[in-house]
């Protein structure tokens, strides 16, 4: 089998870069140790929340902004055009996979978060939508008894406090025929969503409860591979706008988004191999001839022109830091920008302080090729996309998305238009 | 070379609680007796003492309906063997002492030894009713669970007879494992064949008994032990000459591959050098045709065949070598099935208590593999075989049969 | 202002101070007893949990090495149910004199502790994870001992004789009236209410802040504050406690304690029991030890780091001491009557967890006399509440229990296996504190360190009402600031990787750094406050 282009990774920047160069008539490997943050954070897209601390209305703009005053931020470093083709890219593939996302990178979205905090994001699949605070109407927010992942009344409450005036309230129903079980786990949840019975049980327990033109939120398992459906169904049988409330991994989203890319990539005629960890890389010069998966009793090499490194930061191996404080690129050892030199601090003693270890990464030319110290490429045929770029805090500023999307996008253009 | 093999119950360590595997599992997904991956290995484990030179006693009977298929530790980010953990902690939960059902299913060579000579009464026995029902009875063997029909022949008994090619660029072992030997022999013969054809001579070491699989996953890891290392003995030599083994039966395959060393424990030089030479059948075949070496004569099947990679050929790591070597046959309409598991994960499937998981496990598979309106489905691992045509009522053949088919060798 | 009015006042709720008040409390006595914060959050609950055969003394100090080996026997037969009977091995590395061995042995048979030699194959098939290249092995009877577990146990008892137990409770001042303390004054930190107590007699056991309750009466007594640090590994590495066969110093002693295993300690003279910081070069030095005894130590996963400090009494006669190693480790009753001329007031100071009991009986004994009454004492053969069947511990017993019932409940810790149930019981007994609860029942002491089970913890103590919004979610910012305190000093490999993934849930899909906080400040994490009464991490 012979590969135009192999990607390593699978979260958002893997699947996405492997998307676009599949559709550039490519033929695609993507070689993954085992599901990435898809499944972890919250299924939404986001682009930029917040800036020093203050929150963010504007993420495009916001984004432009950046590039003065953090020159090593990631969006700084990337073509201004690629953010944008990036979100509009992924619209059309999710439109295109059935599962319609909303919202806009000129203007975020305020919604509630599972504690009852507020944030702001720019992207969300229709079944979140319903939930923007930045509307007026009152929300009740639907939790059950045997799922603990969603609490309500803490919800209702935090919000019901915030400076925006939201109106709020908690109801607590028991999940009809999962009675029996009092501890149910997301995934059986989101199934269960999916039945109709379930569906019918659920609006007739609740109906009685709500009040007229209250949006009601539930927690984020609205259905694995039907969410649309389940929408539909749901906000016909209550009367009511509903939506999600994204909670606790595993992220019943993000896995739709996961699991709609793989299926596209896979009709696509690319290669999805989760459970395939990459070990190491054959580099000739400055080319990256091959790399080796470790399967069961040998290294298996797989060769391909391009590669694109999208194993995430230290979440998952991406980079590693060993016991003694030694940090590395574990594939290529590649070199890692931002480390602090042994004599300083790597975390602030105040756990919401700003640790100088949050942002290191590889930093890449607009080839998206790995630089070295000294700002020259170190490969030629390897790309670095994602949360593996150095410069950024996404969980904190609620950028991961957006990075791994744009980057993964300007990724798979470079590599098409090099093959002209 | 050697692959460094991580200690399996140390990886725990690397779990950080994401329920990415318990998403997967599809145990979980159809049953509350399994509470899922996660909770069965890394988290339970903390709560095990190490089983060592001590027997100690495992506080947990959930682990038993882990099924093993695997499917968690391939998709866990962090490199966490739960399964593997889960095997193991299955065998001190057992205690080492198995009932007798499972002392039986876990032998299928002594289940093939004793069933050939009586082929067509052991056959009428297990595919009559009221026999099946007794059997369930007294043994808990579930009475509709796929059991397969005796051969009436060996496949050795085909080999001692077969002389191969004397001139060959190559000479190639050939590890056919019980199931081949004593309920698919014509599989065996294929397989023979077909290596043959494209230029090696093969090897058919007389007396291969059991890897020990079903041992293993039943939790007897004394006597599985004991059955690993009498097959190293047995292909040593032949590792040693430098021949390369290849296996029909995908889990058999996986077992003298990895399975050996990190459940049971076995990394000697000498099961290393043997593990090194493994290789499944596909992939064999199809790393001939990466070197330009395999003959592509094939002639056009016009067929729509849905591919089943089962758990354990998944495992492997090797991508789907099978999809590579059918898409070489003009007019065959492959399809890959995207339903992770059968279900019947080797004897599983089999027993009473967990033979409806089972069926429940591959309900999907079953309607996508009726879906395509197939003439006959893929499949690398007999047992699965033999599970996909009880649960979907289609034929299922391995992969190297339309191979053979298409060679014009049937 | 509330009053109070007892026989015996003690002061100090670790474990001296539980044990002395269970002593009175089972002796009739009518008995109070205050901690400034909760129960054991001095150095009882910051040590690894070693059962001390005594082995660890034979040589350098027989005396303390005794007292271990016959309160070794008692506790086991009062506290069985806090107790694992891990046993523990004495092992000679490839590091150590091969001499000591004779000398340790010796030691062992004149202290009248059991030891047997083991052969290194029985041993690294007992432990295979053990450095193999151990010369020699020896077997005596150190266990695991659950010390909240076991003060909890005893303020359980004391509270059943008619006692009371008041944690957070902070001394302000000792009521002297001429020569004779006649109790104390404290203020109530949760209420900010004061409460005088009138006492009898009143006992000093605040261990490590013994000295300053002392000065409360007028009295200078030197209480050295030896730091000693641990790390909590992921899991057990040995089933068995495993001690170096030498001299001890530090970082020579791998205890398996519930689900982790502690590796431990040194000792480091500090000026102030409540301020004092972890340095890396420790945490490598306790990595680095924990190689010798397991190979692959530092590739295993690190927990968390914590620390305590041991009380040192330094009498008045000793010199200025450098090595704290030096001080002995065996206990010392101040008898203030005698010696300085103060009546009704006793110190109890120095000893060791595993000596409690003793410790507390001597300075009842000594009370007791002071009050002109003769009551035996009775904690050697009460057995503790939950210890009457004289069962021990075992690993597996909540993974046991939960398999009983495995849809009954829900787990909320899923690490610790914590149900709802327990933690509903827990908010009940002790308030919505969360860090409390840690204490109590181990929420977030497991593999993610808070990382789900605080979420859901929070959720559930705000659903059922033991705490409003504004209260719950200072706890959250609170235990996340607790939290990371201890796993600060470990951020690499697998604890970094939960780290991260923590991060992106509290922060990525929670915004907790943007709840609704009446008070912004508090919200941020003033890192004053940080440093709070404790200042260490725990």
């Amino acid at each position: 089998m012979n590969y135009d282009s192999i990607v390593i990774g699978a979260g958002y920047a893997g699947l996405m870069t492997a998307y676009s160069l599949m559709r550039g008539g490519q033929k695609v490997l993507v070689l993954a140790k085992g599901y990435g943050r898809t499944h972890l954070a919250t299924g939404m897209i986001d682009v930029l929340g917040y800036v020093d601390g203050e929150r963010v209305t504007r993420p495009l703009e916001a984004v432009a902004r950046l590039r003065t005053p953090q020159p090593g931020h990631p969006y700084a470093r990337l073509a201004p055009e690629s953010l944008r083709a990036a979100m509009a890219l992924f619209l059309n593939v999710m439109s295109e996979a059935g599962y319609v996302f909303a919202g806009s990178i000129d203007e975020n979205l305020l919604l509630p978060t599972a504690v009852g905090a507020v944030r702001p994001v720019a992207l969300v699949p229709q079944t979140m939508v319903a939930g923007d605070v930045r509307e007026k109407t009152p929300l009740v927010i639907v939790g059950f008894e045997n799922f603990k992942d969603f609490y309500p009344e803490l919800i209702a409450a935090n919000l019901a406090r915030n400076p925006l005036s939201i109106t709020a309230r908690a109801i607590t129903l028991s999940l009809p025929t999962l009675e029996n079980d009092a501890d149910v786990a997301p995934m059986i949840l989101a199934r269960a969503f999916e039945r109709a019975e379930f569906r019918r049980k659920l609006a007739a327990q609740l109906k009685p409860h709500l009040k007229a033109g209250e949006r009601v939120g539930f927690p984020a398992v609205l259905g694995v591979d039907k969410a649309p459906e389940v929408l539909t169904d749901l906000q016909t049988h209550l009367g009511a706008r509903i939506f999600e409330i994204p909670t606790l991994p595993p992220s019943i989203p993000g896995l739709r988004i996961c699991r709609a890319l793989e299926r596209l990539l896979r009709q696509g005629g690319a290669r999805v191999q989760i459970g395939h960890p990459v070990v190491e890389g054959r580099v000739s010069g400055a080319r990256v001839e091959a790399v080796a998966v470790k399967s069961a009793a040998r290294l298996k090499w797989y060769a391909a022109r391009n590669f694109i490194l999208a194993t995430g930061g230290v979440a998952a191996h991406g980079l590693e830091v060993d016991s003694a404080g030694a940090v590395r690129e574990p594939l290529f050892n590649l070199p890692v920008a931002n480390v602090p030199a042994p004599s300083q601090p790597r975390f602030a003693a105040a756990y919401f302080g700003e640790h100088p270890l949050s942002k290191i990464g590889v930093n890449t030319d607009s080839e998206m090729r790995p630089l070295s110290v000294d700002g020259r490429p170190v490969l030629e045929n390897l790309r670095v996309c994602g949360a593996l770029l150095a410069g950024a805090e996404p969980w904190k500023e609620k950028s991961g998305e957006g990075i791994s999307l744009a980057s993964a996008y300007q990724a798979a253009q470079v590599i098409l238009e090099s093959r002209k | 070379m050697t692959i460094e093999v991580e200690d399996v119950r140390l990886t725990l360590d690397h779990c950080v609680k994401c329920n990415i595997c318990t998403t997967a599992c599809p145990v979980t997904a159809v049953t509350p007796l399994f509470p899922g991956p996660k909770y069965v290995g890394p988290q339970a484990e903390r709560f095990r003492g190490e089983l060592s030179g001590e027997q100690l006693i495992s506080p947990d009977y959930s682990v038993d309906y882990c099924s093993g298929c695997g499917i968690c530790t391939q998709v866990c980010p962090q490199g966490v063997k739960i399964a593997e953990i889960n095997t193991q902690a299955r065998a001190q939960y057992v205690g080492g002492k198995l009932p007798l059902r499972n002392q039986l299913i876990a032998r299928p060579d002594l289940l093939g030894a004793l069933g050939t000579p009586f082929a067509p009464l052991a056959n009428f026995t297990l595919g009559f009713g009221p026999a099946r029902w007794v059997i369930e009875q007294v043994l808990g063997i579930h009475h509709a669970a796929p059991l397969p029909p005796f051969a009436g022949r060996t496949f050795q008994g085909w080999a001692k007879q077969h002389r191969s090619v004397p001139q060959a660029k190559l000479s190639v072992v050939y590890f056919h494992g019980c199931s081949t030997n004593y309920y698919e022999p014509n599989l065996g013969e294929l397989t023979v064949r077909i290596l043959e054809h494209n230029g090696c001579r093969v090897i058919v070491p007389p007396n291969q008994t059991c890897c020990g699989l079903p041992l293993q996953s039943n939790g007897d890891f004394a006597s599985a032990r004991a059955a690993a290392q009498k097959l190293i003995d047995l292909f040593l030599p032949y590792a040693e000459q430098g021949y390369e083994i290849v296996a029909t039966s995908t889990s058999c395959g996986l077992m003298l591959k990895r399975e050996y060393r990190e459940i049971l424990g076995l990394d000697t030089p000498d099961f290393q050098k043997v593990s090194a030479r493994m290789w499944d059948i596909c992939e064999f075949l199809a790393h001939l045709h990466e070197l330009g070496e395999l003959k592509t004569d094939f002639k056009p099947i016009k067929q729509t065949v849905p591919y089943h990679a089962p758990c354990q050929q998944k495992a492997h790591g090797i991508g789907k070598p099978a999809l590579d070597l059918l898409a070489l046959i003009p007019e065959m309409n492959v399809i890959e099935m995207t339903a992770d598991c059968c279900g019947i994960a080797g004897t599983y499937g089999l027993k009473k208590e967990k033979y409806q998981i089972a069926m429940d496990v591959g309900a999907r598979l079953f309607a996508d593999v009726k879906a395509c309106q197939p003439d006959v489905a893929a499949c690398d691992s007999e047992t699965c075989r033999w599970q996909i045509t009880h649960g979907a009522g289609v034929k299922a053949v391995h992969p190297v049969q339309l191979l053979a088919q298409a060679y014009g060798f049937i | 202002m509330t009053s109070l009015t007892t026989e015996i006042l003690v002061i100090g709720g670790g474990s001296t101070g539980v044990g002395i008040a269970r002593d009175a409390a089972l002796r009739g006595f009518k008995t109070i007893l205050l901690d400034r914060s909760d129960l054991a959050t001095g150095t009882t609950g910051r040590y690894h949990g070693l059962l001390h055969s005594g082995g660890r003394y034979v040589v350098k100090d027989p005396v303390s090495a005794k007292e271990c080996i016959e309160e070794n026997v008692i506790l086991r037969r009062i506290a069985a149910d806090c107790i694992e009977d891990t046993g523990g091995l004495f092992v000679e590395t490839e590091h150590d004199d091969p001499s000591y061995a004779a000398e340790f042995v010796a030691g062992c048979k004149k202290a009248g502790i059991p030891v047997e030699e083991w052969t290194v194959a029985q041993t690294l098939k007992r432990e295979p994870r053990l450095n193999p290249r151990i010369r020699r092995s020896f077997w005596v009877p150190d266990a695991a001992i659950d010390s909240w577990k076991t003060v909890w146990a005893n303020a359980r008892d004391v509270q059943a004789h008619g006692g009371q137990v008041l944690p957070y409770h902070k001394i302000i001042r000792l009521i002297r009236e001429n020569d004779t303390v006649k109790g104390a004054l404290a203020l109530n930190t949760r209420t900010g209410e004061e409460v005088t107590i009138h006492a009898d007699f009143t006992l000093n056991a605040s261990g490590a802040w013994a000295g300053q309750i002392a000065e409360m009466a007028g009295l200078k007594v030197t209480v050295l504050a030896g730091k000693g640090i641990m790390i909590a590994m992921n899991h057990r590495l040995t089933q068995m406690v495993v001690n170096r066969l030498k001299r001890p110093a530090d970082g020579d002693i791998l205890v398996p304690i519930r689900t982790v295993c502690v590796i431990g300690t040194t000792d480091v003279r500090v000026p102030d029991p409540d301020h004092w910081p972890i340095e890396a070069e420790e945490v490598q030095f306790m990595l680095e030890e924990g190689e010798k005894l397991v190979p692959g130590f530092r590739e295993a996963r690190a927990l968390r780091v914590w620390g305590g400090v041991r009380p040192l009494y330094q009498p008045p006669t000793l010199g200025n001491v450098s090595d704290t190693r030096d001080v002995s480790r065996t206990y010392t009753l101040l008898d203030h009557p005698q010696t300085d001329g103060v009546q009704g007031f006793l110190t109890m100071t120095g000893g060791k967890f595993t000596t409690y009991r003793q410790m507390a009986e001597v300075a009842m004994d000594a009370a007791c006399r002071y009050l002109k009454t003769e009551r035996p004492c009775t904690t050697a053969t009460q057995a503790l509440p939950d210890s009457v069947e004289q069962k021990f511990y075992w690993l597996g017993a909540r993974l046991a229990h939960r398999e009983k019932d495995l849809h009954g409940d829900q787990l909320i810790c899923e690490c610790e296996l914590i149900t709802r149930q327990r933690l509903l019981e827990a908010f009940q007994q002790k308030g919505a504190d969360l860090d409390d609860i840690r204490r109590t029942v181990r929420l977030g002491m497991g593999p993610c360190q808070g990382g789900f089970c605080i979420y859901r913890a929070a959720g559930l103590s705000h659903q059922a009402q033991f705490s409003d919004s504004q209260t719950t979610n200072h706890a959250l910012l609170r235990f996340l600031q607790e939290r990371w305190k201890g796993v600060q000093p470990l951020m690499w490999g697998d604890q970094l990787r939960q780290a991260r993934l923590d991060d992106w849930i509290f922060q990525g899909i929670l915004d907790v750094e943007h709840l609704p906080m009446n008070d912004r400040r508090e919200a941020t994490n003033n890192p004053s406050q940080s440093s709070a009464v404790h200042g260490h991490s725990s």
